[in-house]
């Protein structure tokens, strides 16, 4: 079944109009990906940090998204550290080996890049909840309509996002099920065991989406969808001037990254 | 600011003309894309409007099916090949496009939750007619009459993910409602209910029927809502429709209700079962007020 995953609250950004935060969201990736000093992406991240505070979002997500990003982070960092052409050497490793690319050398510049690569990343993963958590899925859509986003388009994309949550429900109930009817442990045996496992969690999961799939589709062509005619929206949303506001202080921000950057 | 200040006119609910029956099936034979054999073959009948018309029948029967064709999602959704006719609510189905039947005929399916996608009750029933182009406030008044006729009221903002399966199947009815239609399909609502979300689903149902004049078909198992409030039933078995009569003429034929695999009212198989230890019940109850008059009379007869 349809779930979401908003968390409703009575604060600042949830009282926010949708257009207002997903404008904010956008300036602030772009500031992400137009910067490339570490400190600036980390203030970046403090101003996300703080709305998740602000918003009294669930922190043990933001802990599940750095645990699982620490060993791509670690990766990243390294790629970089080693191979990122620098011009200010802090360490001497060994000889140059040009057939990796390898300068032999780690760089300041490399330091800088790596973390900034990783920073700017989460500040990619934490800001797309922030957006979710804080706003119902149909004044996102309504939000994406307002912005000249076809309607058929916006309600794919807000259906497949209310979505998520209910297959992750049905999984852990396969999971469960199969379980109890002897099926290895999902998460213990060899890499064949976890296979062969996978599957039968996988395959009813696959079947049950199109089923279900097919039942919405004839749920939604019974109720008109699809009618060629202008639709009509029952909610209303209103930009407040605190929203107006929100989205000043994005454009100035947009054009303070970019003078840093260019200027 | 609202939305849409202005917009085109709505989409037009298409008058029907002269319209004697609410369903007009003629010799309807359908087949899904890559099969070989009918799901419905040669199927005819026809519904007066305000008629209860229970569906029964094994699974793989075709009742689906034939609920699909009622509102044009067979063929147009799922392809395949049809013959023959479907008019409802005068509206040929074939001339016509789903949303233009949509106003005409409401679908109700099984799964209550695989049809609700929204996020608030609200939101859910208000759905058809925004897709409609109805300007807001009128369907904020078919919402808040459709959400009374299912007694679904202050569960507005709720998220109908958190709602019992008794109260889901009924957001689905008042989904449906709100767009007024004249006819209701609805294919084994409770079917997933338990028993008391079954009854609240079924009483909006013969309500619906009885108080509003709505044609109602029904597929069903509950053999004993049947005998209570339909008027007449459709028996379909391997694609064809194989008996078209009253409840009381379907439910005491014990052959017929063996053929087809179809289990009677629980007064009924207890009637029979009385019948074969040889007890001389000469009225066949079917319902359960029946049972009582006839019971007591046996009693009295010292039987």
């Amino acid at each position: 079944m349809a779930t979401s995953a908003f968390i409703p609250a009575n604060t600042f950004l949830h009282r926010l109009d949708a257009r207002s935060k997903l404008i904010a969201l956008l300036t602030i990736l772009a500031i992400a990906m137009i910067l490339d000093h570490p400190v600036y992406i980390l203030g970046l991240l403090g101003i996300v940090l703080f709305s998740w505070l602000a918003a009294r979002l669930p922190l043990n997500f933001l802990g599940n998204i750095f645990k699982y990003f620490s060993g791509i982070a670690l990766l990243i960092f390294c790629i970089q550290l080693f191979f990122y052409p620098g011009e200010i050497y802090l360490l001497h490793l060994s000889r140059p080996i040009p057939l990796i690319g390898f300068s032999g050398y780690i760089s300041l510049e490399g330091v800088l890049y790596g973390l900034a690569l990783i920073l700017r990343l989460i500040v990619i993963l934490t800001i797309a909840p922030l957006l979710v958590m804080t706003t119902p899925l149909s004044e996102l859509m309504l939000a994406l309509v307002k912005f000249k986003i076809p309607y058929r388009f916006a309600f794919i994309l807000t259906t497949a996002m209310s979505l998520l949550p209910s297959i992750q429900n049905r999984a852990e109930l396969i999971q469960q099920a199969q379980l109890c009817r002897g099926v290895a442990d999902f998460e213990q045996g060899n890499l064949i065991l976890r296979l062969r496992a996978s599957a039968s969690l996988l395959i009813p999961l696959i079947l049950g989406a199109f089923r279900d799939s097919q039942t919405l589709e004839v749920a939604i062509s019974s109720r008109a969808f699809g009618a060629p005619v202008q639709r009509t929206y029952l909610l209303e949303t209103h930009l407040r001037p605190v929203d107006y506001s929100l989205i000043m202080a994005s454009g100035l921000l947009l054009l303070f990254s970019l003078w840093i950057r260019w200027g | 600011m609202i939305l849409i200040a202005s917009h085109p006119p709505r989409l037009p609910k298409e008058k029907s003309v002269s319209m004697s029956w609410m369903i007009d099936v003629a010799h309807v034979t359908y087949t899904y894309p890559n099969t070989e054999r009918p799901a419905l073959e040669s199927i005819s009948f026809q519904v007066p409007p305000g008629q209860f018309v229970a569906l029964l029948g094994p699974t793989s029967a075709g009742k689906s099916t034939l609920c699909y064709c009622l509102n044009g999602v067979v063929p147009r959704l799922f392809g395949g090949e049809m013959k023959g006719k479907v008019v409802v609510a005068g509206l040929d189905t074939y001339e016509h496009e789903i949303p233009v039947l949509a106003q005409h005929v409401g679908l109700v399916l099984q799964n209550a939750r695989s049809q609700l996608f929204n996020v608030t009750v609200l939101s859910e029933v208000a759905f058809g007619c925004e897709n409609l182009g109805m300007p807001p406030e009128e369907i904020r008044q078919r919402v808040t009459e459709a959400l009374a006729l299912t007694e679904l009221h202050g569960l507005e903002d709720r998220q109908p993910s958190t709602l019992s399966g008794g109260q889901q199947q009924r957001v689905a009815i008042a989904c449906v409602l709100a767009m007024r239609p004249d006819l209701l399909v609805l294919d084994e609502p409770t079917s997933e209910l338990d028993p008391l979300g079954s009854e609240q689903v079924m009483k909006i149902v013969a309500r619906l029927n009885r108080e509003l004049g709505k044609t109602i078909l029904l597929v069903t198992h509950d053999t004993d809502f049947v005998a209570r409030f339909a008027d007449r039933v459709l028996v379909l078995y391997q694609g064809h429709l194989v008996e078209d009569n009253t409840p009381r003429n379907v439910f005491t034929n014990q052959t017929l209700l063996q053929q087809y695999r179809i289990r009677p009212p629980q007064v009924c198989e207890i009637t029979f079962e009385l019948l074969s230890r040889g007890t001389p019940v000469t009225q066949m109850p079917i319902t359960i007020d029946e049972a009582v008059e006839v019971f007591k009379r046996l009693e009295k007869d010292g039987q």
